[in-house]
């Protein structure tokens, strides 16, 4: 799954290169408070391990053929999501310099592929949960393999945006999904099954080296970095990706086109007017763009990527809201409920 | 040679490459490191349909093999070896690029361009990539890293797990020697060793990590990195900076070789 320069726009793989640097800092800071020095080696030689464990080929059964693990899952059950993430980062850059596996420009896009999806989604938010209850040999095969296959399948379709939104392919979309997610739906599989068998010998000969042994109280997560982070997706994906949005029409658009001769369809009667007047009246960025009147000449193109950017964080801001909103309000119902029955 | 071994070979060459005496190899480590970064952005930012005005961006890797000693078949080796993986993506878009380009009568498909596009990016950028280190080494690359503030955890974690690599790759070489030698012939390893022969690995791996702490400790280890040998920043480093820089924008922004083939043309 590593990425190539060649593949990569500078945009694309400069705002990957700024994603994962602020994962990396969060996961320093976390590091640094939970660990002390002494995680250093550990997590350098782990990083080595890592390295070596790609290189060995397990022999897959009544296939003919060989594969090697990722090592995302794995690392973060023996270290923990963040010195993990810090340890694949490590190992991801050892690569791209001595080996060429993947880009300069692409190595943001690496690490968040394959470090931020197994360490910081997979593992807290499946491996986890799953082995909540205590450890136990079925429930690590369980947890390895699911939280491989979900973070592999993740990461695939990630290098699928990536590559597809740097326009260095002319593959579409559905064919290039299509290829990329069988294929590392096969060696998730495989991977997980490995990382499995490793971390069942661990349990069996030395269970106190496993991380999640060595978090058994239960953490009160914060959600606050998990709020950052949407709000600044929001901000990027409607401040400037909206620019980007086609102009063409949408499938359904497209649809009625054709059947229609137009892409909309013209409604009568007194309720529809109304309707349409009191939208128009309400719409502050009609069609994501700034309202002009019918005297004003077309707006040239640097006001109509202006107004997208302004209807992209706004609209994002008020979904934002809403959302919280909704949240709230559920929330606020929840904890009447417990008090009512207790 | 195994796979473990031919990785620690490479590793072996390219700290030999980098201990060189040469002016490349004088030259501040942060500087090579941005020019080499300043390299891959702009070969990036090229567009698809041209691969022709591409080609003068090899001068960088052409004057660096000249001003060295580099094995020059080493480099094209390990940059061969990972090109295949490039041509799978880009051998699609031929197919589906409908736009079509002529050679007198004959029509081609726009989507050959992109695909010498594709390759010849590839080729350039990781044939930096290896010359950045080849001329730097990676004790040099973390020191330029942490003089411009990365944090230190991070510069330890890189150095830390090249340190240890060798090791490992040694310790696993050994462990699939002995297996591949008690398992008849067998190619890979079995399933009913996955567990034990890589779990076997991690566990010697933490114990070497507990005697690596100890014996830094005991050598006085107190968490930040110390360069042994600074580089300062000279006059010729500011002029390679500004020279190698220069000249990225400069084949970017003109297409130099149908300039040189309009002159030609005329003349």
């Amino acid at each position: 799954m590593h990425m190539a320069d060649a593949l990569i726009s500078p945009l694309v793989g400069g705002v990957m290169i700024a994603a994962s640097a602020g994962l990396g800092a969060y996961s320093i800071k976390k590091t640094s408070t939970d660990l002390e020095n002494k995680s250093i080696p550990v997590m350098g030689v782990m990083g080595a391990f890592i390295f070596a464990a790609q290189m060995i080929n397990f022999a897959i059964p009544a296939t003919g053929s060989s594969g090697h693990i990722g090592g995302g899952i794995l690392v973060a059950a023996m270290l923990g999501p963040y010195a993990g993430f810090l340890t694949m980062a490590a190992v991801l850059l050892i690569q791209a310099l001595f080996f060429a596996d993947g880009g300069l420009i692409a190595y943001g896009c690496n690490v968040f592929n394959m470090g931020f999806y197994a360490c910081m989604l997979a593992y807290p938010l499946i491996f986890k949960p799953i082995m909540k209850n205590g450890c136990s040999t079925k429930r690590i095969w369980i947890a390895s393999i699911i939280s491989t296959i979900i973070a592999l399948q993740a990461g695939a379709f990630s290098v699928v945006l990536q590559t597809l939104l740097s326009g260095k392919t002319q593959l579409p979309f559905a064919v290039f999904t299509s290829l990329m997610q069988p294929i590392h739906l096969a060696i998730g599989a495989i991977e997980g099954v490995i990382t499995a068998c490793v971390i069942s010998f661990v349990y069996g000969t030395r269970p106190e080296m496993l991380h999640i042994n060595k978090t058994i109280k239960s953490e009160k997560r914060s959600f606050k970095p998990v709020i950052v982070a949407l709000i600044c997706t929001t901000i990027i994906t409607g401040g400037f990706f909206s620019w980007y949005a086609s102009s063409h029409p949408d499938g359904l658009e497209w649809s009625i086109g054709k059947i229609m001769g137009n892409k909309e369809i013209a409604v009568q009667g007194e309720i529809y007017t109304a309707a349409q007047n009191a939208q128009s009246s309400v719409a502050i960025l009609p069609d994501y763009g700034f309202k002009t009147s019918d005297d004003t000449p077309e707006p040239d193109t640097s006001k109509a990527n202006a107004g997208t950017s302004v209807s992209g964080i706004v609209g994002g801001a008020i979904t934002l809201g809403f959302t919280l909103a909704i949240g709230g309000i559920i929330v606020l119902l929840r904890k009447r409920h417990d008090k009512c029955q207790s | 040679m195994s796979k473990l071994d031919s990785a620690t070979h490479s590793f072996r060459l390219l700290e030999d490459f980098a201990a060189q005496k040469n002016p490349i190899n004088a030259i501040n480590p942060l500087i090579k490191l941005l020019v080499t970064i300043a390299y891959v952005s702009v070969i990036s930012s090229f567009g698809r349909y041209d691969p022709g005005s591409i080609l003068p961006m090899a001068f960088y890797p052409m004057m660096i093999f000249a001003f060295t000693s580099l094995d020059v078949g080493f480099f094209m080796r390990r940059v061969m070896f990972v090109l295949p993986l490039i041509m799978l993506i880009g051998i699609f878009n031929p197919i589906f690029d409908t736009h079509t380009f002529s050679i007198g009568n004959l029509y081609i498909s726009s989507g050959w361009l992109t695909f010498c596009t594709v390759l010849i990016k590839g080729f350039l950028t990781i044939l930096s990539a290896l010359l950045l280190v080849g001329t730097t080494g990676i004790t040099d690359i973390a020191a330029a890293l942490r003089s411009i503030r990365l944090p230190r955890l991070f510069v330890l974690q890189i150095l830390l797990t090249y340190r240890y690599i060798s090791l490992l790759l040694q310790e696993a070489s050994h462990l699939t020697l002995a297996y591949s030698l008690r398992s008849n012939g067998q190619k890979g390893v079995k399933y009913k060793a996955w567990g034990s022969l890589a779990g076997g690995l991690m566990l010697r791996t933490f114990d070497k990590a507990q005697t690596v702490y100890d014996a830094m400790l005991l050598r006085g280890f107190d968490g930040e990195y110390r360069v042994g040998t600074g580089y300062s920043l000279r006059l010729g480093d500011i002029v390679y900076l500004v020279c190698c820089v220069g000249f990225f924008f400069l084949a970017r922004f003109v297409n130099l070789p149908q300039l040189i083939g309009t002159i030609v043309h005329s003349v």
